[in-house]
């Protein structure tokens, strides 16, 4: 544990002395020395077992009550789980698993486990410093796929654990247990533990102002257009209906003639927090790695996805444009939750930033979830986030974190605050007795058909839109770029814009030895 | 220059005056020179150091010695329409644009609050420098909003009166000068540093150039730019560094660091931050920082030699 | 009322005695104040924009046709329970304010809430004004900030951080400025130039390298990291008040060392009493750059949030609440955390009258 400190400290000390020799000068020892930590900087901070600080080291023993507890550090912040209520929650959960730990009576000694929060867009930075420093917590979670990526090769392969543990693995889904996995050494970097499906959010109140039948909440039902006819769900009836949806100032909706785009005030469609590949996948599986591995590619209904996008903001004006997203009339980017937006895309996490509050005069009252549209050959594909816990690999207490973490798993409030569904289990059990009550203040009488939720889960993409590509990081930032110009830039050559991309991603690609 | 009091000299002194001098200066300095070694040196070597090497934050342990292949992937990377070449085109657009302006706008602020006939000086003085004390990521998103093409202020003032409204943080060409509004809007400690220098200038020299018949222009001209000059290059010094190092309000517009829209904010510190802390590369990182501390540096060194013309150092020892 | 003629053209020439020109004396001062009040309202417009957000909430900033300023939505509670918003709707017999109970594209269904009735209405909803009360901050806003944010401890911890700091940077600055200013040192430009090099590098390179020396002397975790540097002299502190302590002239430190005054006499008894506005404008800077620190908190007392700084505890919330349609709330913490620093400065903004400089040197 503190071995690995010395021999970066060292790494970085070694550098020095080689410039300082180089440069002909002395080389004094300049490590600070002794002064030990004063009493007086700390004295504010009251020791309480759920709170030790983060310096304390890995594996540490600490003495509380007369009783040695072994420390467990728990990070928090690379996915969900920084909101107020939820920051409450983690440390009431902590504050039970160490009185429950004080009270064992199977001779090991008892876990003391501290908890380390880190706002979400800090959290990756803290990270890298604790690791760097060789000052890295043990258990990190709840993460997804991507959060992992940025700390490609930390994670220890949690095998031998669940072995060790005796951990009953088959009772969850071979398609769940993969996306868990790391793609290059296919290690196992965790246990599948929340899952977050996606499908489309509707607006009912936007709906019935404008007298239109709602969205099918089963996979096949048909849509009834205004005339009624019936159409088939597909991303094209979506363009449609959310044109009819878009409406201006004057109350002119997007289809009419003389409707104002710069005087708009609904949108008919919103990917709510989206990013490239999760919009892309919602029209279809697919990966930007070719089959050799190096070279980058966009398939055909992802490239449709994007053109759906791309059109929908700036020739349909049934999307809102980058500015217009940030406005304070779309709630800075919370769009759904303004009460502007008729549809969008949604995961199940985003019940977390559900703001709006129906008891408010100006909110909408009433809301649903529809199924994913189908893509132009008749496909549903239902885009879906997977977390889970991991435990870093130079942690001394890996067994130790391994059991706090089996705890973690366990408890069904916290998975509802992070907005999750159980991996296992009852689900639509969940939903009714855990996410609910949750929105029954907010929006009193409404009831949503969890039932679409779970339906999705069936037709969630593989591989998954976050799946590991090579140069991950580089390659992500690579795509971002270019798909952020899609809604800043009008009269882009999106044909151009892709194959350029694909050339500076083939780069990244083969970027990796 | 003719009113400002004649430059003084030091009587020439004995060795032993000098001796005594010199560790009398050396005692004062002595914070400074144990910070330097105790807490300063050590990181800054490391930087230099680690310029030389792969270092990678996630494996420290790989650390392997590359000699200048850090500093040549740069050197390639400005040629080739990469990230090193934007990130400077757009730090130098915008130190162009904004620390002229800012130092021009904070002296004359300076100016007009140092005002014997403008009353209310207290007040007029902290609302100027309040913008200063909100911190800088709340700051930046009040300007997000202030700004927003579609529902901002500035959006709805400009099209009450029939004008075009940009949108500013969403258009490549508008949010670089975004940010030197939301820059102006921080001037208040350059024009506090102003103000302070103000208070030296002794107001017999104002008489002075009174009793020359000088007007206020003379006065501003002889007497107050002379003296204030030390403070001045301070502040030149100061921005160029600020502009080097800016960083949170362009991550606070693209928390991704690729300064959208289009790579339109994306600052040499942006692109140094991806690379130590995204991509992991440090040692990459810290050979782009040591090559801004090069530039810096060099202009530092031209803005001192210049200083000999026209900064004017009332205590100097010559 | 003396007349130190100031160097700029506004100003104006001016001379004393005549009560014309004192008239025109007193146009100017008007002139100048109501030039220097229409300047600051067009440059705090942004903080308007921040003050008004603050004291809004979701129902107004997300509605169409709102007022700008801070007002409620006037709503009628109907039979069924449900509250309709009042929209000023044109009828035959006048305007009238009716709730909205079925907004549609071609047909609306209001309510008459003098009768109770359902009234159609053809027309498009969109185009009618909302009915709005008058003025009506939400001051709620910063009882829910002060709810959620443990803000005396974050106030305790940064204001001790900020003061301590303070102390320790002032202090060692004079010292390490004065040794600059006034002493022949070999070598001192090359000195000076490592001084300013200190401060170039930016932090995101420095942090791992540090972040490690603190570590190993177990500082990660207390407020040592945030304090203890800062008593040995920082270089904008130190390069300022170099600046400053060179616009001194020499005459009066050689007329106290010729009486036989020790350097530090001399810096106490002479320097200082003239470089008062210097040195408050160097504490003003250190204080509010101790307050908004954010980086140095974030990273040496992560996991510690009983020691957590003002801008951490901000954070937390922002990034809560920004993309969250409740926005509003940051902007009344963010006021919030400002009112000490403005009084602050309010206060020592005095320093920077005329009148307190020591200004006898005569030729």
């Amino acid at each position: 544990m503190g071995r690995t400190m010395f021999t970066r400290l060292g790494a970085v000390a070694s550098v020095v002395a080689l410039v300082v020799g180089a440069c002909g000068g002395a080389a004094p020892s300049t490590a600070p020395t002794s002064a030990a930590p004063s009493t007086a900087a700390s004295a504010g901070a009251s020791p309480s077992p759920s709170i030790v600080p983060s310096t304390a080291k890995p594996g540490q023993i600490i003495n509380i009550g007369g009783k040695d507890h072994i420390v467990v550090r728990w990070y928090v912040g690379l996915g969900s789980g920084t909101n107020p209520q939820q920051i409450a929650l983690q440390q009431q959960v902590v504050k039970d698993f160490n009185d429950q730990q004080d009270k064992r009576t199977d001779g090991k000694m008892p876990i003391l486990l501290s908890l380390e929060i880190v706002q979400n867009n800090t959290a990756t930075d803290i990270l890298k410093t604790e690791i760097a420093s060789g000052n890295a917590p043990d258990l990190i979670g709840p993460v997804g796929i991507k959060g992992r990526a940025g700390f490609a090769g930390q994670f220890l392969d949690m095998t031998p654990l669940i072995a060790n543990a005796q951990y009953d693995m088959s009772k969850y889904p071979q398609k769940l247990v993969d996306t868990m996995k790391d793609g290059t050494t296919g290690a196992l970097l965790g246990i599948p533990y929340a899952v977050y499906p996606s499908y489309i959010f509707f607006n009912k109140d936007l709906f019935d102002e404008a007298g239109l039948k709602y969205p099918p909440q089963k996979v096949g039902d048909k849509y009834t257009m205004p005339d009624g006819s019936k159409v088939d769900w597909n991303w094209d009836t979506v363009r449609k209906v959310a044109m009819l949806l878009s409406v201006d100032g004057n109350g002119k909706d997007a289809t009419q003639a003389g409707f104002d785009p710069s005087k708009q005030t609904q949108w008919g469609f919103e990917f709510q927090w989206t990013e490239g590949r999760r919009l892309a996948s919602a029209f279809g599986a697919g990966s930007l790695v070719g089959s050799d591995g190096k070279t980058a590619q966009f398939p055909d209904t992802w490239k449709s996805a994007w053109k759906w996008y791309y059109d929908g903001i700036w020739k349909d004006h049934f999307i809102a444009t980058d500015a217009q997203r940030n406005s304070d009339l779309l709630a800075k980017g919370n769009v759904l939750s303004s009460g502007h937006a008729a549809m969008g895309h949604m995961f199940q996490w985003y019940i977390c930033c559900m703001s709006a509050d129906a008891n408010k005069p100006g909110a909408f009252k009433k809301w649903d979830i529809a199924v994913m549209p189908a893509n132009s050959t008749g496909t549903t594909t239902a885009p879906i986030n997977i977390d889970t816990f991991t435990i870093t690999k130079g942690s001394p207490v890996a067994d130790r974190a391994f059991e706090a973490m089996t705890y973690l798993v366990g408890r069904l409030d916290l998975m509802a605050l992070y907005g999750g569904t159980p991996a296992l289990g009852d689900q639509l059990k969940f939903f009714h007795d855990v996410v609910d009550p949750t929105f029954a203040k907010q929006f009193p009488g409404n009831k949503v058909n969890w039932q679409v939720a779970i339906d999705m889960e069936g037709y969630a993409e593989s591989p998954n839109h976050e799946a590991e590509m090579p140069n991950y990081i580089k390659a992500q930032d690579d795509y971002g770029k270019v798909f952020s110009t899609l809604s800043t830039k009008q009269d882009l050559d999106l044909d151009k814009t892709i194959s350029d991309m694909l050339t500076t991603l083939s780069t990244d690609f083969s970027a990796v030895k | 220059m003719a009113t400002v009091a004649e430059i003084t000299d030091t009587s020439p002194s004995s060795i032993s005056l000098a001796r005594r001098e010199t560790l009398w200066g050396l005692v004062f300095l002595s914070p400074w020179l144990i910070g330097l070694v105790v807490f300063t040196a050590l990181p800054i070597f490391a930087s230099l150091g680690l310029s030389f090497t792969n270092f990678n934050i996630l494996r420290p342990g790989d650390i392997r010695f590359i000699g200048l292949d850090n500093y040549t992937r740069m050197w390639n990377e400005l040629w080739s329409n990469g990230a090193v070449g934007q990130s400077i085109g757009v730090t130098a657009r915008f130190a162009l644009m904004s620390v002229p302006l800012m130092i021009g706008l904070a002296l004359a602020l300076a100016l007009l609050l140092n005002q014997k006939i403008l009353a209310g000086k207290a007040v007029f003085r902290t609302l100027f420098f309040m913008p200063v004390l909100i911190p800088l990521v709340a700051s930046t998103i009040v300007w997000q909003g202030f700004l927003n093409g579609s529902t901002g202020w500035l959006a709805q003032i400009l099209r009450a009166v029939g004008l075009p409204a940009p949108d500013w943080f969403a258009d490549p060409s508008w949010a670089l000068p975004g940010l030197v509004f939301l820059g102006i809007w921080g001037i208040g400690n350059m024009m506090l540093i102003f103000l302070a220098g103000l208070q030296a200038v002794p107001t017999e020299l104002y008489e002075a150039v009174k009793v020359d018949g000088g007007g206020a222009w003379a006065r501003f001209r002889h007497v107050t730019l002379p003296m204030i000059s030390p403070v001045l290059f301070y502040n030149i010094l100061i921005g160029v560094i600020a502009v080097a190092q800016y960083f949170t309000q362009a991550y606070t517009l693209d928390p991704t660091g690729n300064g959208r829209p289009g790579g339109s904010t994306f600052f040499f510190n942006l692109n140094l931050y991806k690379e130590g802390w995204t991509y992991n590369n440090m040692g990459y990182a810290s050979a782009l920082a040591w090559v801004m501390m090069f530039i810096v540096v060099a202009a530092a060194l031209v803005l001192f030699r210049t200083s000999a013309r026209w900064v004017f150092y009332a205590g100097s020892e010559r | 009322m003396t007349d130190d003629a100031l160097p700029l053209p506004l100003a104006g020439s001016r001379r004393r005695s005549t009560g014309l020109r004192r008239a025109g004396f007193g146009i100017s001062k008007l002139g100048v104040t109501l030039f220097t009040a229409s300047l600051a309202m067009i440059f705090l417009l942004p903080l308007g924009y921040m003050v008004l957000t603050s004291v809004k909430d979701s129902d107004q900033i997300l509605a169409l046709n709102a007022p700008l300023w801070p007002a409620s939505p006037q709503t009628y509670a109907a039979a069924d329970g449900q509250t309709y918003q009042l929209y000023q709707v044109p009828l035959a017999d006048g305007v009238k304010n009716l709730a909205l109970e079925k907004p549609g594209r071609v047909t609306s269904t209001f309510i008459d809430p003098s009768t109770g009735q359902e009234v159609q209405w053809q027309g498009n909803w969109r185009s009618l004004s909302p009915v709005w009360s008058s003025i009506a901050p939400k001051l709620d806003n910063f009882a829910t900030v002060l709810d959620t944010l443990n803000f005396p401890l974050l106030l305790r911890n940064t204001l001790a951080v900020a003061v301590l700091g303070t102390i320790g940077a002032v202090g060692s600055a004079v010292l390490v400025a004065y040794g600059f200013a006034r002493f022949r040192i070999p070598g001192k430009n090359g000195l000076f130039l490592v001084l300013i090099m200190t401060i170039i590098l930016p932090f995101q390179i420095l942090l791992i390298p540090q972040y490690i020396g603190f570590q190993a002397v177990g500082w990660t975790g207390t407020w040592l990291p945030l304090i203890v540097p800062h008593f040995f002299a920082n270089a904008y502190n130190v390069f300022l008040l170099r600046q400053y302590f060179l616009t001194l002239p020499r005459e009066l430190d050689q007329a106290a060392q010729v009486d036989g005054a020790s350097p530090l006499q001399i810096l106490r008894l002479v320097i200082i009493p003239q470089a008062w506005p210097a040195i408050i404008a160097v504490a003003l800077f250190h204080f509010f750059f101790a307050w908004n620190e954010f980086f140095g908190p974030l990273v040496y007392l992560s996991g510690h949030p009983d020691l957590a700084t003002m801008t951490v505890g901000l954070q937390a919330y922002s990034a809560t609440y920004a993309g969250s349609g409740t926005g509003y709330l940051t902007q009344a913490a963010a006021l919030m955390a400002m009112v000490l620093p403005v009084a602050i400065f309010f206060f020592a903004q005095r320093a920077f009258m005329r009148g307190v400089v020591v200004s006898g040197v005569e030729k």
